[in-house]
Parts: structure tokens; C-alpha cells; sequence
């Protein structure tokens, strides 16, 4: 569906290098990467906003290098919605149409839209009266009425409070499903695409790091900057490890292994490692309590949900925590 | 802290004040002092009334001029990166700390007939030194580089984002700026032609250096003034600044309109 082959863009002061993707028809695929890391550009570059110094654009086997962004039937919605603030809801909605052929699908296409997305009663309002929510309702039904064979979302949660992106989210799960549309979105947040998503690319520093399933990259990164970046709290080099924990982990090929914080356990004895350490820190975010423990100059980091608040952990407390070696991810 | 917010609300207020004062006064002055029955002479001579017609006729073509070529380039300049873009940018702010008897000086230098531009004007028969063309060209000298920064500052307050989505919508480039940007931009545009055509119809030194005759304005109330004194100047620039304002608040109600959308 899409394939970008060896894509090339500079700017003055960035650039994509050697940026290869394939994205499949009808897939929910994401580029994951911290801000400044090439993937809006990326994005940019797919729907022919920017100039491809070398490689290729394909769509639909078909090379796109070079077509002009109106000839491309991919719409983008970007983070701060970009509504065009002459224009009514409707207006804004019905803007493509303009330049498609009067045809009564699309006039059917924008009724069901408005509908899905609950802005039935917002159409004559000005994007000024809007709220965040209902404005990227708009901006994705404005990208989606015109039937675009790719969707392209940059950042569209972003700028949402967190009620309104767990609606949103779950509105673009169903019509990513009910519309069997590509979309390929952009973000930094990892629980968006861990809820999204079919597929991950992770990219920083203009660079493609690896392309895999949600569950591969984030059990098996390859390296550190993937590991961090998608959640790993818990990172050690080999040679500063206890000897004790080299020894548990061995006939592993590693320079540092990695544990998710949710996958320590606190006062589990079946582990196949079992700790006593000293909390030396214990922040509560309201959901779940992030705890930090010392063991022999190393530093862990466990999630644990609230209800253990009532078991008492605080600073200063020593207590025994513990993983299963399944859950250690070995990064070279 | 309340009282030093305070204290500076006080220090902010009393320099507005001052400023309010210095720019209001004068203008209280020249019309409490003016005589009345000679501005009733002046009203009826048709060389003041013929002055003042060519001050806003040649303002508000200089202004138009000035748009149709500074509209695009500030578009160019709010949207692209470009090599020398800084040069650009400078030599556009030139005509801003160039003294304006110089800008006289320099643009008669270059259109005097024994000037290689001042010959090719010669042989396709177009007179400059001494027509409106001459007033028209000082006008825009002076005061393109209000266009151009109001129309750039205009464009760069639409979000390039906004003709991406139009683009990959379906819209050609110059439907993008036809359908979004010059209607998120126009009121910037037309503050700069506010500002152009200001600039323009209060020009003396750079117009009366290129053109004393056609008179305009500033040129017959400087004439005025030099032949007859103050009391014959005044109900010259009495009329003036009347038409001014008359035109100035009408553009500025235009600007205004739109206010629903944003």
C-alpha cells in the first residue's frame, strides 16, 4: 500500500536518511519517536509536502515521488487541528468536496461522519467556539469525508485532555475498522500506540531504528534508545550488574538487559529472582504508585497499583521484590 | 506585589498619557488657531483642492502598486527558506533609515535623462521627473517596506499547516491561497495598505525633490507656508488631516469586519 524506499529529505538543519517503511492496505501503523526525531517530516514527506531529495514514494504500486499533495488522495490531521478559522464546521468539513466530483456518496459520507463523530449540532459554529475535542472531530471528518485512500494523523491526540483522547482514540479504532482505511500516525506517547496501533517504526535523529508488531519492539528492543523510549524504567550494562544477577541471567549474548516496571514484583517468592532492597523513593500518580528501590548501588523502578498504599510502603522501608527471567529483555 | 503591578499600571498610564497628548494636541491647536474664513478661500482654490486630489490619487495608486508587487513577495518570504533570504529581508528595510531628501536625490540621479534608466525612459517616451509617475515612484519608495513587513507578518499568522490540509484536500497551490490564506491574511494586508497609503500621501521630501510640480499637499503647504506663512498653511493642512482621518477610519472599520471568525 505504501512502500518508502530509501526516502532522502533534507532541510537546513535536519534531515530523513535512508528511510525505509512498508505499511500494508487497511493497516493502523505508527511512527514512534520523541520530538525533533524526523517523523512529522516523514509524515509531511508521504503526502508531498516536502521535497524527496532521493528515494521513492509508492502508493498503490504506483510512484508518487513526485506528484503534487492534491493529486495524492491522503489526507494529514495535524495536532492542532489546522481548522480553517473563515469557515464554519460544515464548511470546513465539506472543503475537499469542492475539488471532487459532485457525486451523493460524499453528501451521505459527511451526514454519517457528523453523526459518528457527534458535531451534528456544531455545523454552524466557527472553530473560535469550539472546544479541543470538537475541533479534531472536525479536522478528522474534514480528512476522512473526501475518502482518502491514506489517513495521516500527526500527533492528533496531543493537545486533548485525557477523557476527550480516550473518546477520540476509541472513535478512530472504529473507524479505522467500519471505513478499512490506512492510516499511519505519528506520536510520541506509547500507550496510544500500544492501544492503536497494528504495527510500530521508531525513529529518532531522521533514522528508521526498528519496524516491527507493538509486542515485539516493546519486549525485544534493539537497543537502548528503544528500550527507554518505549517504557523500559528498568536498564543495566552487564558489567555494572551484581555478579548474583549475572550469574541468573546467563548464556544470554547482552551488553544491558532490560525489565518493564510492571513486570517486578513486590513480595512475590516464585520469582526466579528474588531481591531485598531499600525504597528510597515512592511517587503515587494518582493510578498507581512509582517506587524506586536500591539494591547494591543499583536503582529499580516497580509500577504497582494503589492498593498496596494499604500494605504501608513507604521511604526508607526494605522490602523484597523479584522478576521472571521471561520477562528480562536482553539488548545488544 | 499588587502594589508594584500597581505602581507600574500608574508609570504606564501617565506615558500614555503624555503620548496621547503629544500626538492629540497639535492637531487641537491647528484646528482652534485656524482661520476660518481663509480656509473658506482655500476650500474654493482649485490649486489646493487640484494639490490635495493629487496627494490621494497618486497615495492610493503608489499603495496599489506597491500591494501588487509586495503582496507576493512577502508571501515568499513568510513561507520559503531560501538562500540570501536575510539579504532580501535587509535590503527591503533600506528605504526605512535612507532620509527621504536622499531618496529624492538618489531616484532623480537614476531617472535623469542622462541616466542609462533616465535614457530608456526617454526613448519609449515616458516622462517621470516632474509627473505623478515621479510622485507615484517616490510614494512607493518610501513606503514599501510597510506593505511588505504587514502583508509578511499577515501570512506568517496562517499557519502553513492550514494550506497543507488544503493542499492534500485537493486544492492546487493558488486555490490553497485563494480559499485560506488570503482570507485568514486580508485584514494584515490591509493594514499594510493602511499604513502604504499613509506613508505615501504624507511623503514631502522624497516627492518635492522629484516632482515640485504636479503639486501635491505637503508640497503647496510648504509652499503656502514659504510664500504667504503659518496662517495660510493652516486651513491647507486643516483640510488634509480631515480627509486623512475620513479615510483612515474608514479602512481601519474594514479591517475590523470579520471579527466573528476568529
Amino acid at each position: 500500500m505504501i512502500k518508502i524506499r530509501d526516502i532522502n529529505v533534507e532541510l537546513s538543519k535536519f534531515s530523513l536518511k535512508n528511510i525505509n517503511l512498508f505499511v500494508e492496505k487497511g493497516e493502523f501503523y505508527s511512527l514512534l519517536g520523541p520530538t525533533g526525531s524526523g517523523k512529522s517530516m516523514l509524515l509531511e514527506t508521504i503526502a508531498g509536502l516536502k521535497t524527496v531529495k532521493s528515494g521513492n514514494v509508492i502508493i498503490d504500486k504506483i510512484d508518487k515521488t513526485n506528484d503534487k499533495p492534491e493529486n495524492r488522495n491522503i489526507s494529514i490531521v495535524y495536532q492542532d487541528f489546522a481548522l480553517f478559522p473563515n469557515m464554519t464546521v460544515e464548511e470546513n468539513i465539506k472543503y475537499g468536496l469542492r475539488f471532487k466530483d459532485k457525486d451523493p456518496k460524499y453528501e451521505k459520507k459527511y451526514e454519517h461522519l457528523i453523526k459518528i463523530f457527534n458535531i451534528e449540532h456544531l455545523t454552524d459554529r466557527y472553530p473560535k467556539n469550539l472546544s479541543g475535542g470538537e475541533k479534531q472531530r472536525t479536522s478528522l471528518a474534514r480528512g476522512l469525508v473526501v475518502e482518502p485512500k491514506i489517513l495521516l494523523l500527526d500527533e492528533p491526540f496531543s493537545a486533548l485532555d485525557n477523557h476527550t483522547k480516550k473518546q477520540i482514540m476509541h472513535q478512530m479504532k472504529e473507524i479505522h475498522q467500519a471505513f478499512d482505511i490506512t492510516i499511519l500516525m505519528v506520536t510520541h506517547n506509547f500507550s496510544e500506540v500500544y492501544y492503536l496501533a497494528d504495527k510500530v517504526a521508531i525513529i529518532d535523529n531522521g533514522e528508521i531504528l526498528q519496524v516491527n508488531s507493538i509486542d515485539k519492539v516493546f519486549n525485544h528492543p534493539v537497543n537502548k534508545f528503544v528500550a527507554q523510549f518505549t517504557g523500559m524504567e528498568n536498564i543495566f550494562n552487564r558489567d555494572q550488574m551484581e555478579i548474583n544477577l549475572q550469574e541468573v541471567l546467563s548464556g544470554e549474548s547482552y551488553t544491558y538487559v532490560g525489565i518493564r516496571p510492571e513486570n517486578i514484583h513486590i513480595g512475590d517468592e516464585t520469582c526466579d529472582l528474588v531481591l531485598e532492597g531499600k525504597i528510597v523513593e515512592v511517587y503515587n500518580n494518582g493510578t498507581h504508585l512509582e517506587i524506586t528501590v536500591e539494591y547494591n548501588r543499583m536503582k529499580f523502578i516497580i509500577f504497582t497499583i494503589n492498593q498496596f498504599m494499604n500494605k504501608g510502603l513507604k521511604e526508607g522501608q526494605v522490602i523484597q521484590f523479584g522478576f521472571y527471567k521471561k520477562d528480562v529483555c536482553f539488548i545488544k | 506585589m499588587i502594589r508594584k503591578k500597581d505602581l507600574i499600571y500608574a508609570l504606564s498610564m501617565v506615558a500614555g498619557i503624555i503620548i496621547i497628548f503629544f500626538i492629540v494636541y497639535p492637531i487641537f491647536i491647528l484646528v482652534g488657531t485656524t482661520d476660518y474664513e481663509i480656509l473658506g478661500e482655500t476650500i474654493r482654490d482649485s490649486s489646493v483642492m487640484d494639490a490635495i486630489w493629487t496627494s490621494l490619487s497618486t497615495g492610493s495608486i503608489a499603495t496599489l502598486i506597491s500591494a501588487f508587487f509586495g503582496v507576493p513577495l512577502a508571501y515568499v518570504l513568510a513561507r520559503f527558506d531560501f538562500k540570501g533570504k536575510n539579504i532580501v529581508e535587509r535590503i527591503i528595510d533600506i528605504p526605512l533609515v535612507i532620509p527621504h531628501t536622499v531618496v529624492g536625490i538618489m531616484l532623480l540621479t537614476m531617472l535623469s535623462p542622462r541616466s542609462s534608466v533616465g535614457k530608456i525612459l526617454e526613448y519609449i517616451g515616458l516622462e517621470v521627473i516632474g509627473t505623478k509617475r515621479g510622485i507615484i515612484l517616490a510614494m512607493m519608495f518610501v513606503s514599501l517596506p510597510l506593505m511588505i513587513s504587514s502583508a509578511k507578518n499577515a501570512f506568517m499568522g496562517v499557519s502553513s499547516k492550514m494550506e497543507n490540509v488544503s493542499r492534500s484536500l485537493g486544492a492546487t497551490h493558488i486555490q490553497t491561497i485563494k480559499n485560506v490564506t488570503l482570507p485568514n491574511a486580508y485584514r494584515g494586508i490591509l493594514t499594510g495598505m493602511i499604513l502604504t497609503w499613509a506613508r505615501s500621501i504624507s511623503e514631502f521630501g522624497a516627492v518635492v525633490i522629484l516632482a515640485y510640480h504636479p503639486m501635491i499637499a505637503p508640497t503647496i503647504i510648504f509652499d503656502r507656508f514659504n510664500s504667504y506663512g503659518l496662517k495660510y498653511s493652516k486651513p491647507i493642512s486643516l483640510i488634509l488631516i480631515l480627509i486623512s482621518l475620513i479615510i483612515f477610519i474608514v479602512f481601519r472599520m474594514l479591517t475590523m469586519k470579520g471579527d466573528r471568525h476568529d
